[in-house]
């Protein structure tokens, strides 16, 4: 049994979710994640510039960005997201207390993933 | 040149002695003669043209001659030689001029060659002799060895030498404070690193080189120590020369006098700029490995997610993740303490926390603070995951009145000392037995056993599970 606060369930809405990661096997279980909660992806994008290309032109409702990309922090889309006005979680194999200000108190996916911590997160970002 | 100090008893007794000679009677000579004669210093007495006219035994050895008494004139020694080196010629001895003038001439340091060759550091006093009209009659002049004064302030100068160049070769900055907080003195270093004065930095001048943020708290601590003259020790950044601030250590020690009063502080500080970016670059690999290894977690997960797409079985696929995610979660504990351990208690309550209730019932963890090494860690980590996940599927964990205790105790009379941990299930529904164990209880019972040599036993009480482990102290104790 899953613990009580997190009953699993299609989510409300099917979303638009820009994934930007670079590793192919994660984002790959992210789409499958994604897919059997009924959710759509844009993507996945796994190069910096690219990825910055989509936030900015892209129609998506929430992306999910991963810290790193090749070696280089993804914070640049997150502004770019941020000044959209668009709902971002970073997934993340830091531990909870790394993420740089201003973002420090953004939601994190942690790795390795949970169906049901993706979820919750998305049904808060996205009422 | 010509002036040391003189005690103020010398200056007496030399008067004390020319008062003497200047009266005329046949008592008062007598004791001029016992005077002259056991006075502890050397003595001569000179007519108004120089002429010496007497002296005692003391002139004699600090001489080393008898001058020829009413014909030597100006100074019985051989030669006379001035603390800079040069000849200084009898004629041109102070005693002319105090003949000429009347006026006595105070500690005047001269060297006296002797026999030999060798020279005597002497401290020269010289009186007029007056008759009742006042004009000079002569002079009596008094000189006393001052090589051992001159051989302790060698020393002294030496020692302070000394002093200095330890104070300007260790590789920290150094300084002296009076008791008062009031910095007298700096090393070179100081000034080096700084790129200041002495008279920029004397006193409270050093507030100059400090971040202005920062200036307020260090006040503070060092007026406290002051006060209170405990010794002070503080990190705080101080300015360059080149205009940048680095991180100092600083200690600073009160220095007492016999009765315990402090005199003075002896302040150091230390750049350890260099063991800073040494710990940051650790932490910075200790974030990279721990996010490499959680990628390769993912990675793993999402292997396996491929190969159980075949499979409807969710409860499968999410047991197979809670599993990864224990894994990962533990190693987050450890890198957060630098790969040191982790508390018992922390990873106890990090797998409880998803179960955790509003009020706080469900779980009651009681023992003392023991910090595990890592490999008990992940291996109890993943003990405490299956224990939980089978709590919630099978256990008190599934019931909302259903309660976990865990308590825990070091053994230290048991040979060898050990951990005991006891995991007990209670408000859950009947225990049911399994009829052969599961991944779970491998997990479980292996695990500890190989990994730590611990002994595990789980009983099925029909109240409730309990779990109870020995695990011997060394295989779980941590450097904390």
């Amino acid at each position: 049994m899953m613990p009580a606060s997190e009953q699993p369930g299609r989510g409300a809405t099917a979303l638009r979710v820009l994934l930007v990661e670079d590793e192919n096997l994660v984002a790959l279980l992210l789409e499958d994640m994604l897919a059997e909660l009924g959710h759509t992806v844009v993507g996945p994008v796994a190069r910096l510039d690219k990825a910055l290309e989509a936030a900015q032109r892209e129609a998506f409702d929430v992306a999910i960005l991963d810290v790193n990309i090749n070696g280089e922090a993804a914070y640049p889309i997150a502004d770019a997201l941020a000044a959209r006005g668009i709902p971002f979680v970073f997934s993340t194999g830091y531990g909870k207390t790394s993420l740089r200000a201003p973002y420090s108190d953004r939601p994190a996916l942690q790795k390795p993933f949970q169906r049901h911590e993706l979820q919750k997160l998305f049904a808060e970002l996205c009422p | 040149m010509w002036v040391s100090s003189l005690s103020s008893q010398e200056i007496k007794s030399h008067s004390g002695i020319a008062k003497s000679i200047a009266g005329g009677d046949r008592a008062t000579e007598e004791r001029y003669r016992a005077l002259f004669a056991s006075a502890p210093m050397a003595i001569f007495v000179c007519d108004r043209n120089a002429v010496i006219q007497d002296y005692n035994n003391h002139a004699v050895e600090l001489w080393g001659r008898e001058p020829v008494r009413g014909l030597e004139q100006h100074c019985g020694s051989i030669r006379l030689w001035l603390p800079d080196g040069t000849l200084l010629p009898h004629e041109q001895s102070p005693i002319g001029e105090v003949l000429r003038t009347g006026i006595p001439a105070h500690n005047v340091e001269v060297f006296i060659e002797r026999p030999g060759g060798s020279r005597l550091p002497v401290l020269v006093n010289f009186a007029p002799l007056k008759n009742a009209q006042g004009e000079v009659t002569g002079a009596i002049t008094s000189f006393v060895d001052i090589t051992e004064r001159k051989q302790a302030e060698k020393a002294r100068r030496d020692t302070e030498e000394q002093f200095q160049v330890l104070a300007d070769n260790i590789p920290a900055l150094c300084w002296m404070a009076r008791a008062d907080g009031w910095i007298y003195w700096y090393n070179h270093h100081w000034y080096e690193y700084t790129g200041t004065t002495p008279e920029s930095q004397e006193g409270w001048g050093w507030e100059s080189v400090h971040d202005p943020k920062e200036l307020p708290a260090v006040m503070e601590r060092w007026k406290a120590s002051i006060a209170s003259g405990q010794p002070f020790e503080m990190v705080f950044p101080l300015k360059g020369a080149d205009g940048a601030f680095r991180p100092f250590l600083t200690r600073i020690v009160p220095h007492r006098d016999a009765e315990g009063r402090i005199v003075r502080w002896f302040g150091t500080n230390t750049d350890i700029s260099a063991e800073r970016e040494a710990a940051a670059r650790q932490q910075l690999l200790m974030d990279e490995l721990n996010h490499r290894v959680k990628n390769i977690l993912a990675t793993v997960q999402s292997i396996a997610a491929q190969l159980l797409k075949e499979t409807s079985d969710v409860e499968l696929r999410e047991a197979f993740d809670g599993r990864l995610v224990a894994l990962a979660r533990t190693h987050d504990l450890l890198v957060r303490d630098n790969w040191e351990g982790a508390s018992l208690r922390d990873l106890l309550l990090q797998e409880f926390e998803p179960y955790q209730s509003g009020e706080g019932t469900r779980f009651v963890v009681h023992g003392p603070d023991f910090g595990l090494n890592p490999r008990a860690a992940l291996a109890l980590g993943m003990a405490f995951h299956e224990l939980t996940t089978n709590a919630a599927k099978y256990g008190a964990l599934s019931k909302p009145a259903g309660q976990v205790r865990v308590t825990w105790e070091v053994l230290r009379a048991s040979e060898p000392s050990a951990l005991r941990l006891k995991w007990m299930e209670t408000g859950g529904p009947p225990v049911k037995k399994r009829e052969h164990k599961g991944f779970g209880s491998t997990l479980i019972e292996r695990g500890l056993s190989l990994e730590l040599e611990g002994e595990v036993r789980v009983d099925f009480d029909p109240s409730g599970l309990i779990c109870t482990m020995e695990i011997p102290l060394a295989a779980a104790r941590g450097e904390k």
